[in-house]
């Protein structure tokens, strides 16, 4: 089993040095996320603005159920990878590797429930410009737009999730394949915030999409 | 400089944040029984915000960094908040 490095990189002064360099850079790339899915929330309220009456409609049509349970089982991934860091951190390699295995499952998990919705909306036809049947709607070009950003916004945090779990589950493969190597614990700082950034990006889709909707 | 870095949540404390984040949730699913009106999206978002402060804090350690941290912390939310206030200023005064 590998495990953290207890050596310094070359290129900083000492090991605090080196994981708050990781922490910093990894915050401004998340920076630049914020702004990336933020251009997604602001059309998403500027049309909301437009056009109440069949955002209401649309959002009314999705499982609060799923919904809700994607967001625990997210919230719960989250504890997972922030145990896990502070276990690795403390050279308790399978604690760490265990939680974080869990947390990438967990993560599968939320992929095939949204999944499950996405194939719920090609039973119903509620695909926006593919096959969108406008006739369940009172306001069907307003639904149409609400579908529109369902997808696109749950689309692309979908794959920052896919991300995610390919991050956290090839850092666990690592871990476990190569034994005697070391790695840099900054590593495991920017793979956790990273994910941590999903689970929020997630925590203002759900009401946005599921909870605000009469 | 400080080197807070080292410390970070407790085992127990995380669980805590954990515990609080679905109270948190329960809330939020229990608001759409409440009574609807413009407040209600207002609300709501404000639950999420008390979500994300949580894990920014105490998941991504943000208070076991020094103060200079939050710069980049908040720096995409202060762009963010320029995007919206000059978008808004245009779509509200048409």
């Amino acid at each position: 089993m590998g495990h953290l490095s207890q050596q310094v990189h070359e290129a900083y002064h000492d090991a605090p040095h080196e994981k708050r360099t990781g922490y910093l850079g990894m915050w401004a790339f998340l920076s630049s996320e914020i702004l990336f899915f933020g251009a997604f929330f602001l059309a998403y309220t500027v049309i909301r603005s437009y056009h109440l009456e069949g955002f209401r409609e649309a959002a009314s049509e999705l499982s609060l159920f799923w919904g809700t349970l994607n967001t625990a089982v997210l919230l719960v991934s989250s504890y997972l990878i922030a145990f896990g860091e502070k276990a690795l951190e403390a050279r308790k390699m399978k604690a760490g590797l265990w939680s974080w295995g869990c947390a990438a499952f967990l993560g599968v998990v939320f992929l095939a429930i949204k999944l499950y919705e996405y194939w719920e909306k090609a039973h119903k036809h509620h695909i926006p410009g593919l096959d969108f049947k406008a006739e369940d709607f009172e306001h069907p070009h307003s639904a149409e737009l609400f579908q529109f950003l369902y997808f696109s916004m749950t689309g692309l945090h979908a794959f920052h999730l896919f991300v995610g779990i390919c991050w956290i589950g090839g850092m666990v493969w690592w871990f476990r394949s190569r034994k005697g190597r070391v790695i840099q614990p900054t590593y495991v700082t920017c793979a956790a915030l990273y994910w941590h950034f999903v689970d929020l990006v997630w925590v203002f889709l759900y009401p946005l999409l599921y909870l605000i909707r009469a | 400089m400080s080197h807070p870095e080292e410390e970070s949540p407790s085992n127990g404390l995380l669980l805590l944040v954990l515990a609080g984040l679905m109270m948190l949730l329960v809330v939020a699913f229990s608001l759409i029984w409440v009574p609807h009106g413009w407040w209600s999206p207002v609300l709501a978002m404000t639950v999420a915000a008390a979500k994300a402060l949580l894990i920014i804090v105490y998941f991504m350690r943000a208070r076991y960094h020094d103060r200079s941290s939050w710069l980049f912390i908040f720096g995409g939310l202060f762009w963010l908040g320029i995007l919206f206030t000059l978008t808004f200023a245009d779509y509200l005064t048409r």
